[in-house]
């Protein structure tokens, strides 16, 4: 350590005998504190992997609703990406969204094979995003909102009002959906197995994106942007970049919405539909990826489950996600962060001192940076990427 | 003018000097805030730009680093004109900064920020699937400049939780890693206690000797062990360039330390549209 620093963290200041061995339980405790660290993360993923499995694996009421929830979640995940990470808080993501969906049902109306629908879909969105995006990152935080609602505007005009393409109000069915072989997605256990597939690989990029030296770069333009282009940064390309994977992704849940619903009409593209997309994203945590996964899970019960029970389920999200934004700024991945913190400074007071600079200390600190992030929507106070976490 | 003949050493002619100034002028809606500088820094050099507040000297940075376009003039790295190019363009040319207001990723820890720093130079840092933590050579390179400048143990922390002085350390330390051959530091001591300004001292002390410095600083004393030659600036123009002896012996900087009124030094040339003080 360095002489004359400040301890790093809240839990070193606690006092600590460093020379003295610690007691036989005390060694337990840690090594089982320090083995959960590590082990946490993907004893989580498993278990959450299986419930998934066994639920989709049932024809019922739960099975379609996670299956919903799982094909919100890839969009929402994405926009998450770019909102969390490079403080770009998009109201057009449903729309991307509908674009993707859109396409690959006017593809296969056009007598084109699910397949290349599906391929075409994909061009399309990227397409899309790309030429967008030119467009929309030229703005930044608040701008970036408002020219993102407008984008957002006017891809639901366009499914709503050009009907020779997108049938206007009716919308568009889908007929018949991509098989090879036995692999046929018009079994409807195989394309719920597909969408969790989808889902369970696009978080897995995203999170690996995120721990990237991009995803740093997209966290240093929330944090300073102009520091960032003095450090040799064309920031406008990665905020660019940003934009196009979040869109991509958008496209595939698209693709999958459309096979799983059936159907396509322009209120998947609506305003609400863009807001409520943000909401899963705060609900679920800015900057976490994983977050917003759950925060879709939420909203689609909400819209689901509670709408039959309450007719101003509306209203009650509403109050579920001030609660939420009031006692866990950091939405439900905050919790789970919180205590990962806890955990870490148990560790360090139990260790005896302050960690190494790789060691917990590094986040135990963190909580007292709540409150002063500065992303447009001012709710964020997690700090993506500093997971408990280290190197191998 | 003075800038052109006070050119401390003159380098044989077919070297370029490090940075140069041609004539700037930059206007904001009628108030001048750089009059018609030249400057020819000569490679290796450690310069000091001087000036009561508001004289000018960071709106003269910001031109050359990019941030501001000049309302007139050139700016040249190393013979290369680079007016029109945007900071990262600069940055990626040899052109780093500090800045003044310290700006680090304050969300972010000492060690990515010293990453980001790192890799912006690099094609690696639109790298996606490996996780930035995996660049051993980055690692150790951060650890290195951490350890530099007594920030080995606090890695882990987050900027925004550093100390005042730690901080202005780290954004030397950002400026620093990209290797820079010609930095540009703006009050790189402000703020700081005078055992973390003998600090500085010593880093930029034991900077290469073919990096150049360009420094502005208020503390006449830190800046005479810095550099060797110096500027003044008053009212966005430049007064007097010479070595710091020079400079301390003037008279017109004795009167404007002193805060006697000194006469308005900008030349009357096309453009000066009667701006005020």
């Amino acid at each position: 350590m360095t002489a004359g620093g400040p301890p790093a963290s809240a839990g070193a200041t606690t006092p600590a005998r460093p020379g003295r061995p610690a007691g036989r339980l005390t060694r337990l405790t840690l090594v089982i504190l320090e083995q959960s660290r590590r082990l946490t993360g993907p004893v989580a993923g498993v278990a959450a992997a299986v419930v998934l499995v066994l639920i989709l694996q049932g024809n019922g009421f739960a099975s379609t609703l996670v299956e919903d929830a799982l094909v919100y979640a890839i969009a929402a995940m994405a926009l998450d990406f770019m909102a969390g990470y490079a403080g770009m808080v998009s109201l057009a993501q449903a729309g991307f969204l509908g674009v993707g969906a859109y396409a690959v049902a006017i593809a296969e109306n056009h007598f084109l094979s699910p397949w290349a629908a599906v391929g075409i879909a994909l061009a399309v969105v990227l397409g899309a995003g790309l030429a967008l995006g030119i467009v929309a990152v030229r703005t930044k935080g608040v701008s970036f909102v408002i020219i993102t609602l407008a984008l957002g505007q006017v891809l639901y005009g366009l499914a709503f009002q050009w009907t020779g393409l997108s049938e206007g109000d009716n919308g568009i069915t889908v007929a018949s959906l991509p098989a090879i072989g036995s692999f046929d997605l018009s079994n409807p256990l195989t394309l719920r197995m597909t969408v969790l597939a989808v889902f369970a690989v696009t978080a897995l990029l995203l999170v690996l994106f995120t721990r990237s030296p991009f995803g740093l770069s997209l966290r240093g333009i929330r944090s300073n942007e102009q520091r960032l282009a003095a450090l040799g940064y064309r920031t406008s390309l990665h905020r660019y970049l940003a934009w196009v994977i979040a869109v991509f992704f958008a496209g595939v849940a698209g693709i999958l919405y459309v096979f799983v619903q059936g159907l396509i009409t322009p209120t998947t593209m609506a305003f609400s539909a863009n807001g409520f997309l943000v909401v899963m994203v705060v609900l679920g945590g800015l900057g976490s990826i994983w977050g917003p996964a759950i925060g879709a899970l939420v909203i689609v019960l909400f819209q689901q489950e509670a709408s039959t029970y309450v007719t101003r389920w509306q209203t009650l999200m509403g109050l579920t996600l001030i609660a939420v934004v009031l006692f866990s700024p950091g939405g439900f991945w905050g919790l789970v962060r919180a205590a990962g913190r806890r955990r870490d400074a148990l560790i360090t007071r139990l260790r005896g001192g302050p960690a190494g600079e790789n060691g917990p200390a590094t986040t135990a600190g963190q909580a007292s940076g709540a409150g002063q992030a500065g992303g447009p929507l001012a709710l964020e106070t997690a700090h993506p990427g500093t997971e408990p976490r280290q190197t191998p | 003018m003075t800038a052109e003949p006070a050119a401390p050493q003159t380098k044989p002619a077919d070297t370029p000097p490090a940075l140069a100034a041609d004539h700037l002028w930059r206007r904001f809606r009628g108030v001048t805030a750089v009059a018609d500088v030249s400057l020819r820094i000569p490679l290796g050099a450690r310069f000091g730009i001087i000036g009561p507040n508001g004289a000018g000297k960071t709106t003269l940075f910001n031109l050359l680093s990019g941030e501001l376009r000049p309302s007139s003039g050139r700016v040249a790295l190393f013979g290369q004109d680079i007016t029109a190019l945007r900071p990262y363009r600069r940055a990626a040319l040899g052109l780093g900064r500090t800045f003044q207001i310290t700006r680090v990723f304050g969300d972010l820890t000492v060690l990515e920020n010293l990453t980001l720093a790192l890799h912006g130079l690099n094609r690696s840092k639109l790298s996606l699937l490996r996780p930035w933590r995996r660049y051993p050579d980055a690692m150790a390179e951060a650890a290195e400049l951490a350890a530099s400048f007594g920030l080995a143990g606090r890695l882990g922390t987050r900027a925004s939780e550093l100390s005042h002085g730690e901080i202005r350390e780290l954004e030397v330390l950002l400026a620093l890693a990209l290797k820079p051959r010609v930095l540009l530091l703006d009050e790189p001591a402000a703020g700081l206690s005078p055992a973390e300004r003998v600090d500085i001292l010593n880093l930029l002390r034991s900077l290469p000797a073919e990096l150049t410095l360009i420094m502005i600083e208020h503390d006449i004393d830190l800046l005479r062990g810095a550099v060797d030659s110096a500027a003044v600036l008053h009212l966005g123009a430049l007064v007097v360039e010479g070595t710091m002896r020079e400079i301390q012996q003037d008279d017109r900087v004795r009167e404007l330390y002193l805060g006697q009124a000194a006469p308005d030094p900008r030349p009357g040339g096309p453009g000066q549209e009667g701006a005020g003080t």
